[in-house]
């Protein structure tokens, strides 16, 4: 009798224990990390803006997106009115590379106001409010629905969207998704290595949280990665993100072989940096970059943490090389001109 | 001369006002503007300002779609101005909004 007893016991603590265990097991594998903090961190934004590597001819270069082009206007300046007008190109130049942000999918549920039983049945058909008062960004705006069965709710992101669309349109901005983002269509358009048109398009059409923004910035990145087509998206707004996908993704390997081949070893010290701070896990977290020591560094993360390990030591050994004869050719100029 | 429809209609200082609809649209599809205007005028009559707009007929996703610009709304019913019953009936349904609405107004003038 007692055992029978105990034995009940047990089982009763087991399973609710159990169910805690299983709770926060499921807990910790739906709940997933959120980009948004590790993104605008600055020095994250710092090496992001380093791996963007601003190139003003690019920047303001003519897109063809249906814009009338305006005729170029010449001036004579003198030099101190040439820098001033240099500078104030930089500026602009950082005005137009900001980067959209990265942020977690949203999830939420549209936030109940009030449960009014007596409206119940009020009408057939829902009734959507949306305040137009002036100052409000879409964001801020408040839009609310009142539901057939009587609740106040606030809009879901869809509503929103269809509502801001529909009161304050912005041009390129559609009600309804362009096409183009449906997977068959987004896969020719990236074939023939449209990202940027893509990439832009997404942003003026959806929010940063919207699920199918980051599908189809995500598939984008991916193509980018996959052709190893850098330069398309190099000294746009959307490299950082880029980068910063690939890091999350921890899939930084051929960006960093493109860099080493070309010689850029501040951009892959930045870009292994960037690694490290997205993924504090990482292996080769301990190691720290001193300046002049470039190649050490690169073999830390190559050793410990690279996928594709071989070729990327062969490229970062060819590199050592390369350093080496340009310094020993450096020396024998400098001893042919009689410095020893 | 023509007033726009959003509004430019004469102010009088001691007459009743009402805010009510104002059918737009055409015939077989009706469209309401939200105005407030002087009480005596016909509804065709020159609007005070416009407060909004009301879609009367329901659209695919099962909705009508009402704009209400609150702040004025607030502005007005403070002022003393009546609501026509079917106006009523719909800041009746968004009256939550209402009050929430106040409080936004009051973060946005925190904020500038």
């Amino acid at each position: 009798m007692l055992c029978r007893s105990c034995n009940v016991l047990f089982r009763v603590q087991c399973t609710s224990k159990l169910n805690i265990m299983r709770s926060t097991a499921k807990q910790s594998a739906t709940e997933e990390r959120d980009p948004a903090p590790i993104f605008f961190n600055s020095n994250v934004q710092q090496l992001l803006k380093k791996l963007t590597r601003v190139d003003l001819n690019k920047v303001f270069r003519t897109k063809n997106y249906g814009v009338p082009l305006r005729a170029p206007e010449y001036k004579f300046l003198t030099t101190e009115e040439l820098d001033e007008a240099m500078k104030n190109a930089e500026k602009k130049a950082e005005r137009k590379l900001q980067m959209p942000p990265v942020v977690k999918v949203r999830t939420e549920e549209p936030e109940v106001l009030s449960y009014d039983c007596e409206l119940q049945d009020h009408s057939e058909t829902k009734f959507v409010f949306t305040d137009i008062s002036f100052g409000f960004s879409d964001r801020e705006r408040m839009i609310v629905v009142r539901d057939v069965n009587g609740t106040l709710r606030k809009a879901t992101p869809d509503e929103r969207h269809r509502m801001n669309e529909t009161y304050f349109p912005r041009s390129g901005r559609k009600l309804r998704m362009p096409h183009m983002f449906e997977k068959e269509y987004l896969k020719r358009l990236l074939d023939q290595g449209n990202y940027e048109f893509v990439l832009d398009r997404a942003c003026l059409q959806f929010e940063p949280d919207d699920p199918t923004y980051q599908d189809v910035t995500a598939t984008t990145y991916e193509a980018v990665e996959r052709a190893q087509h850098y330069n398309s998206l190099r000294s746009t707004r959307h490299f950082g993100p880029f980068a910063f996908h690939l890091a999350w993704n921890k899939s930084i390997d051929s960006l960093l072989l493109d860099l080493i081949e070309t010689d850029r070893l501040d951009e892959a010290v930045s870009l292994i940096q960037l690694y490290h701070i997205v993924n504090p896990e990482a292996k080769s977290v301990s190691s720290h970059f001193e300046p002049g020591l470039e190649h050490s560094f690169i073999q830390a993360y190559v050793e410990s943490d690279s996928k594709k390990r071989s070729v990327l030591e062969l490229a970062l050994q060819a590199n050592v090389e390369l350093h080496k004869q340009r310094a020993e050719v450096e020396a024998g100029v400098r001893r042919a001109h009689g410095h020893t | 001369m023509p007033f726009p429809a959003s509004g430019g209609g004469a102010y009088m200082r001691f007459t009743p006002k009402i805010i009510r609809f104002q059918r737009h649209g055409c015939t077989n599809r009706p469209f309401f503007h939200i105005v407030v205007m002087e009480k005596r005028f016909e509804q065709h009559s020159q609007v005070i300002e416009q407060l909004g707009t009301y879609d009367h007929l329901t659209n695919q996703h099962n909705e009508r779609l009402v704009a209400l610009n609150f702040e004025r709304i607030r502005y007005w019913l403070g002022r003393g101005a009546l609501t026509s019953d079917p106006v009523a009936e719909l800041l009746g349904k968004a009256l939550e909004m209402l009050l929430f609405g106040a409080l936004s107004v009051i973060s946005k003038q925190d904020k500038f």
